[in-house]
């Protein structure tokens, strides 16, 4: 093996690192900042809306309880569902991706990354706009999905509706730039050899939940615009008075809303392909299938929005056409369910590792949100339990068991390469079990609660009814889950202050992130890897380690120090993954931070009328993006 | 595999970032206008009378003159078009110059019609999404002015290097894309009124 040259490396440290300051903070743009940046503010979010949770379900837990009136359950089953929808579940797949995605493919950073750090700022500002409601005593209190008329100004005054409509608008921002992003990268920026054939599954996932929200955003910030325009304006889009239509709003909001379903789901798709294969020991099973089934998933959730509205009175030919399109998602599903059982059923072994039991828990739990998918999928069905707690277990299964389980498999598996440190298997093992039983306990007796006709979205109920005692067994359960998230929040706190080193692989990993140090350099690679296959590390020729790995003879000097010290990254053809530019990424830029500043007072001058701010804000926005174009960072380099 | 030190750098072509970046944002914006235009068809479906009872279908006079003007302006961008080649870009400034000249003559054109319809946004879900259809028609030809104009002062005081390059095959892409999205919105408001006598008349 041959020795490393430190001079080279300090080189690719001093373009690649940033100083620890505030304001390299505030300008940073390299992929790892941003992506923890991601990840580390949904989780924050999710607490929030946990939080809101566990309120709704301390109100529930006995019958014609007190604990929150009517305005505040209201307002935290709106703002649960619409952080755990916008603030948590679809910035955190993003998230991951722009942490995780540069490493697995054998690049060293995004290929925007200054459009990376905007998306950043507009989710953080985004969010904060929606939170804020609450000290202004606004909160928004008309669902997640916002219908109109209840959401119109009639019916809605004050500022609630337009926190949302304006918070969620500056979120789905950040979600469409950061998708623009990965893309990009996934098409444009792999290691040398690394086909579209020989991605990763979670590269594959990222890709087509990326592809999707390109085409699910736009539609809802649209319609978010019109209904706001309603509101601000008196434009009458969705108010019936004026010969509007309040179905228009649905069906653009489900357009939107079933791909986002999917948009959640496919990065867990995406984390169980990736954590199976390292704990069986064995290349994943039918690859090609499950990128195919991804695909497949991705084009039909376009076409199966009207199923959230069979109670609406559309036509019958109309339900039947939709209810078919929706059985068909039992195809690609039970392509990606096939593809994970082969791959355990002649596994030379299975380490019974905590990601492993989370998989195994996604396993159970999306089996049985499938199942009732299905079951709501037949319009007579959907009628009986339409707005009871029945729809209420569907979803949550769905999504928690779809993205949660998944998520906390990935936090398992791949918090020692962002940290360098392992988490303690006994604490992961004893979070699972009670995330576990929590969770089924919480949701598992509410499907029964709608069989017994419990509507959602009501703040107590009367003590005849015979919901008493699954009501009270739904909260204990949710405060198990609640104890499950504490004892895997101190979990992260040990590891981050004792848990034994991980070094660069501590799971005999088969994409090429587990070839670099843990946590990662600044510049990810010091020697770009080439690739021959989907699983690069288990060839036989596997690349050595990026710290002791030297540049073949004439190979890569290019990019193995800076010449004129600029980022470089390979860019390579889509399909087949060879080389074909030598790329200059821009350095750290203040510009996306002030492009979300004036994004942020654009939308504050909306909401609170100063329009003023809002002239202040435009202006900014403009002459923000004059400065990112006019004088590059890169330009000054060359 | 080739070696990185004979790639070619920053490539501005067909399959460049730039040009990925460019477009995925092109359908992002073309996905909402594709939105609004469905949801004028839908309100045109789920009316009784369209355009509303007391509302003339719309005149033609001036939005025809701004589709004229606009359609005028992408003449010249073939010319603007310097393709990857550095060396051609002052020959790019003349063209660009038309386009926001014409880009400008669009933009007072097309929106007097709005000025003279006798009904405004609030009045009914017609003159909501008729304004609101031709203001972001405005406003996206609008930006593409302003970039046009921005593009034409970095080509004229910038060296010939890759970036002011960049700009010019961006901005000539995206006010194509407007004159795409203003062909959509022309047939939309102007047009289908036309078609069939009109819902309910």
């Amino acid at each position: 093996m041959a020795t490393t040259t430190p001079g080279r490396r300090d080189e690719l440290t001093e373009v690649w690192d940033r100083p620890r300051t505030l304001w390299s903070w505030i300008t940073a743009v390299n992929h790892k900042d941003i992506g923890a940046r991601f990840i580390g503010t949904a989780v924050i979010f999710a607490g929030l809306g946990g939080i809101l949770s566990l309120l709704m379900r301390t109100q529930l837990a006995v019958p014609e309880a007190q604990v929150i009136g009517p305005q505040l359950y209201n307002e935290s089953f709106t703002m649960h569902g619409t952080t755990m929808m916008f603030l948590f579940a679809v910035p955190i797949g993003e998230g991951l991706a722009m942490y995780f995605l540069p490493l697995m493919l054998g690049t060293r950073d995004m290929p925007f990354p200054r459009l990376n750090a905007l998306g950043y700022w507009a989710f953080l500002f985004g969010g904060l706009l929606l939170w804020s409601s609450f000290l202004f005593g606004e909160a928004p209190d008309g669902g997640w999905f916002a219908y109109p008329p209840l959401t119109g100004p009639e019916f809605r005054p004050g500022l609630s509706m337009d926190f949302w409509l304006l918070g969620v608008t500056f979120v789905e921002v950040s979600a469409v730039v950061a998708a623009v992003e990965i893309v990009v990268l996934c098409l444009r920026q792999r290691a040398p050899g690394m086909s579209l054939s020989r991605m990763p599954l979670f590269a594959w996932t990222m890709l087509v939940t990326s592809l999707m929200i390109i085409f699910a955003f736009p539609p809802l910030i649209m319609g978010s615009i019109m209904l706001e325009l309603d509101r601000k304006i008196g434009t009458v889009f969705f108010q019936p008075d004026g010969g509007g239509a309040p179905l228009l709003w649905q069906h653009i909001f489900w357009f939107f809303g079933h791909p986002e379903v999917y948009i959640i789901l496919l990065p867990g798709v995406g984390i169980v392909s990736t954590v199976i294969p390292l704990f069986t020991r064995r290349r994943i099973v039918g690859y090609r299938w499950l990128a195919a089934s991804v695909v497949i998933t991705g084009a039909l959730s376009f076409g199966v929005w009207v199923h959230h509205m069979y109670a609406t009175g559309i036509p019958v030919l109309s339900m039947m056409f939709f209810a078919a399109a929706s059985f068909l998602f039992a195809l690609p599903n039970g392509i990606q369910f096939f593809a994970w059982i082969a791959t355990l059923w002649r596994a030379p072994t299975i380490i019974w590792s905590s990601s492993m039991l989370y998989v195994v828990g996604f396993f159970v739990v999306f089996l049985l949100g499938g199942v009732t998918g299905i079951m709501i999928g037949m319009a007579p069905f959907d009628w009986q339990v339409h707005d009871t707690f029945f729809i209420v277990a569907h979803f949550h299964y769905v999504l928690i068991g779809g993205l949660v389980f998944p998520l906390l498999a990935a936090l398992h598996h791949w918090l020692p390469k962002m940290t360098g440190r392992l988490l303690d298997e006994r604490l992961g093992k004893l979070g699972f079990v009670l995330f576990f039983v929590g969770f089924n306990l919480t949701f598992f007796p509410q499907h029964i609660l709608g069989f017994l006709g419990m509507p959602r979205r009501v703040y107590t109920f009367q003590t005849d009814l015979g919901w008493d005692g699954i009501n009270l067994m739904s909260t204990a359960g949710a405060y198990i889950a609640g104890l499950a998230v504490l004892v895997i929040g101190a979990n992260v706190v040990w590891s981050l202050r004792r848990g034994p080193v991980a070094g660069n692989d501590p799971w005999g990993g088969n994409t090429l992130e587990w070839l670099t140090t843990s946590p990662p350099q600044p510049y990810n690679f010091r020697v770009i890897p080439r690739v021959a296959s989907a699983d690069p590390l288990w060839d036989e020729d596997r690349p050595p380690p990026d710290d002791v790995a030297e540049p073949t003879e004439g190979w890569q000097e290019e990019l193995t120090h800076a010449p004129r010290g600029t980022r470089l990254v390979i860019a390579t053809r889509m399909l087949d993954g060879m080389p074909e530019e030598i790329a200059k990424l821009p350095v750290a830029s203040p510009w996306p931070f002030w492009v979300g500043v004036s994004l942020a007072a654009t939308l504050i001058g909306v909401l609170t009328d100063v329009w003023a701010l809002f002239g202040l804000g435009i202006a900014g926005i403009v002459v923000s993006l004059f400065g990112w174009h006019w004088r590059s960072e890169v330009e000054k380099h060359t | 595999v080739t070696e990185p030190r004979t790639l070619p750098e920053a490539e501005v072509g067909a399959r460049s970032h730039s040009w990925w970046g460019l477009v995925m944002g092109l359908v992002v914006i073309g996905v909402a206008v594709a939105t609004l235009i469905s949801s004028y068809l839908y309100l045109l479906v789920e009316s009784d009378f369209w355009p509303p009872e007391g509302v003339g279908r719309p005149s033609l006079g001036f939005p025809l003159l701004a589709t004229v003007a606009l359609v005028l302006s992408l003449v010249p961008l073939r010319r603007a078009w310097p393709g990857t080649d550095p060396d051609r870009l002052r020959g790019s400034a003349g063209p660009i110059a038309i386009m926001v000249g014409l880009g400008l003559a669009f933009l007072a054109l097309s929106p007097v019609d709005l000025f003279r319809v006798g009904f405004g946004p609030s009045d009914h879900a017609y003159g909501s999404v008729y304004f609101v259809l031709v203001g972001l028609a405005w406003v996206l030809a609008a930006a593409g002015v302003l970039f046009g104009a921005l593009v034409l002062a970095r080509v004229a005081t910038s060296e010939q290097t890759y970036l002011p390059l960049l700009g010019v095959r961006s901005m000539v892409l995206y006010w194509g894309f407007v004159g795409l999205v203003w062909l959509g919105v022309f047939g939309t408001v102007y047009v289908v009124p036309y078609l069939g006598g009109g819902v309910g008349s």
